[in-house]
């Protein structure tokens, strides 16, 4: 095994955990479900162990906590992009606002499960001896753990989102306007003055194949 | 004259009580305040009063790039409460210019601004990547210095230290014939957000609004001379503008989320208010500062809850409990000497620098320079029109120019 690549990996790592915290405390905050207030808590404070024993696991391997490896800067901007949603999300309904964030959870969840999975198997796979034991160690504080965060997350989410498509009260139509998220939006409805195809200027009308009297100049002068 | 020692201030951005936000707007009476007299102004104070004017209009020019990727109604509504505060603030700063100072005159003062806001900050840069990328900066906007106080002198038979007092040097530096460049050789590579010192983040988005003030005040400007000479060298150095901001906005981490960006800019302008503040010798100038310092703060802090909010940082993350400020506009003339003398003579390509002995022929800029220069260059001619001059030199000041002159010439052969 290469200890550098290791530790490359160990610092991305860390970085989903140290995000994943930061998810947690921002949604918490956000939530009006008491329920899914208690499990971000809850969740946020397992994520802040977990960062310690990477903390500490890196120590133990002759690492620099500090360091941020170029995969760990891309696990960041992905995950601060999750943060970033909440940004874009000003027509949501309040429960469509609550479902996106546990679907942030979840796509965080998912990677941060996949790297603990990776990590047990490269312990597996590892021969007897100090990295072996340490990252054992590691795996089997936190494993469980991350089992728990993503299962629940799915679970939830397709609860939240069933009881949406099912029992809750459909969302406000009129919201629909403040996006224009309609493949064939009505022209008409959104646009004061709808330009209609016998208002176009000549050239407008032209198919897009055909030459423009400025472009058939610009070749000339060419 | 020799500056006193250094005092750094200190204080708590994220604590220290600022002025609530719906107190800040200011009537138009109380926005326009009396100019400055030109004749007496301090050299340093009309410098606070070019940057503050260029921070304030980079941090509106921010926050509307902000607003366009967002629709959380909290943060465009914040974005555009702080925004009309820095639009008001924006006002009584540009406004205390004298309407009789000229467009050159100011000119000259926006290079001394440039000159000794950038030697300061390379001084004293904890990055020495970034620190090389300011003394590389520095050396083109202490040559611009030059140039236009030709102008000056040919166009308004006015001697330029008249507005830098003798506190920033009137010589050439790199020439500015040599600042032209294929666009792309201008990127250099980011500094990382979570490993760069905050001072660096500060450095950089300082010097980056004041280029984008100079760029945006030599191209709003530069037609209304009516003189070939000025409209031609205005254009010139404009350009130059443009390599500067390509060049050092290109420092920035593109990963800085639009938030975190957001807080940036508010400690930027803290921490600008704070140094004009603690060291304007115009008490009535320095109530400005004090004033706008303090609205800085409270904006600082709201903007400080929305990161917490949207992103899970504490804001002091950003650069810790509390804020030094070292900065002061002061005489940087033995440091510039220095690095025009180790410096003057390096090229920027890939990230690196190097002699200009040692570039190859595949250097993209050798085609550009040839290109634009091909038919006169106005930053050249501006000396030569001052060497036609027969007159003997009469005012103060002219046997200055006249000898940075002869260097500028020497330079060229």
């Amino acid at each position: 095994m290469r200890k550098e690549a290791l530790l490359d990996k160990l610092s991305e790592f860390l970085m989903v955990e140290q995000c994943g915290w930061q998810l947690y405390q921002v949604v918490g905050s956000r939530t009006q479900d008491a329920e899914l207030r208690e499990k971000y808590a809850e969740f946020g404070a397992q994520t802040d162990r977990h960062r310690t024993v990477l903390i500490q696991l890196i120590r133990q391997l002759g690492g620099d906590p500090d360091y941020v490896s170029p995969t760990a800067r891309v696990a960041q901007v992905k995950s601060e992009a999750l943060l970033q949603s909440a940004l874009q999300s000003g027509p949501l309904s309040d429960a469509e606002r609550e479902a996106s964030d546990l679907e942030n959870v979840l796509l965080a969840e998912t990677k941060d499960h996949a790297d603990w999975q990776l990590l047990s198997q490269l312990a597996q796979a590892l021969p007897k001896g100090k990295v072996r034991t340490a990252l054992e160690a590691a795996v089997a504080e936190v494993e469980p753990q991350e089992d728990e965060h993503l299962q629940w997350a799915a679970d939830k989410l397709a609860a939240v989102c069933l009881e949406a498509l099912t029992s809750a009260p459909l969302p406000e139509r009129g919201r629909l306007t403040r996006c224009v998220i309609d493949p064939a939006a009505p022209m008409k409805a959104i646009h004061a003055a709808p330009v209609s195809p016998r208002s176009l200027l000549e050239t407008a009308r032209l198919p897009p194949s055909q030459e423009t009297p400025a472009s058939r100049t610009a070749r000339s002068a060419g | 004259m020799v500056s006193p020692p250094i005092e750094a201030v200190t204080l708590d951005p994220w604590r220290e009580p600022g002025i609530p936000l719906d107190e800040q707007y200011r009537s138009w009476k109380q926005r326009v305040k009396a100019p400055y007299d030109k004749h007496d102004v301090d050299a340093y104070t009309r410098t606070r009063v070019i940057l503050m004017n260029g921070v304030e209009n980079g941090s509106w020019n921010f926050s509307h790039h902000f607003a366009r990727s967002t629709d959380d109604f909290e943060i465009r509504s914040l974005l555009a409460r702080t925004r009309m505060v820095d639009q008001q603030q924006q006002t009584t700063i540009n406004w205390l210019n004298p309407a009789d100072q000229t467009v050159l005159e100011t000119t000259i003062a926006y290079e001394q601004v440039a000159i000794d806001l950038t030697a300061y900050f390379a001084r004293n840069e904890p990055n020495p990547f970034v620190r090389e990328a300011f003394n590389f900066g520095l050396l083109e906007d202490f040559d611009h210095l030059y140039r236009y106080s030709e102008l000056l002198d040919y166009l308004e038979g006015k001697d330029p230290n008249s507005i830098v007092q003798g506190k920033t040097e009137i010589f050439p530096g790199r020439p500015t014939s040599e600042h032209h460049n294929d666009p792309e050789v201008r990127l250099l590579r980011h500094y990382e957000k979570n490993r760069a010192h905050p001072l660096s983040k500060l450095h950089t988005l300082t010097l980056l609004c004041g280029e984008t003030q100079t760029y945006n005040f030599y191209k709003e400007h530069g037609p209304e001379y009516g003189n070939r000479q000025a409209r031609e060298l205005y254009a010139e150095i404009g350009e130059v503008e443009e390599e500067h901001v390509t060049f050092y906005e290109s420092l920035l981490d593109p990963t800085e989320t639009l938030l975190q960006r957001q807080v940036m800019h508010q400690l930027m302008e803290v921490y600008n208010y704070q140094h004009c503040y603690a060291h304007e010798t115009d008490p009535r100038i320095r109530l400005i500062w004090d004033e706008f310092l303090h609205m800085e703060l409270e904006q600082l802090q709201l903007w400080g809850q929305m990161l917490l909010r949207y992103e899970g940082i504490e804001p002091e993350a950003l650069f810790g409990d509390t804020l030094t400020v070292e900065f002061r506009f002061e005489e940087n003339k033995g440091y510039i000497r220095k690095v025009l003398g180790q410096q003057m003579d390096l090229r920027q390509w890939n990230s690196q620098w190097m002699d200009k002995a040692d570039v190859s022929g595949e250097w993209p800029s050798h085609r550009y320079k040839e290109l634009v220069n091909a038919d006169g260059i106005p930053s050249e001619e501006i000396v030569d029109l001052q060497m036609l001059r027969q007159d003997p030199p009469e005012r103060p000041g002219e046997e200055l120019l006249a000898r940075a002159r002869e260097a500028a010439l020497e330079v060229r052969e």
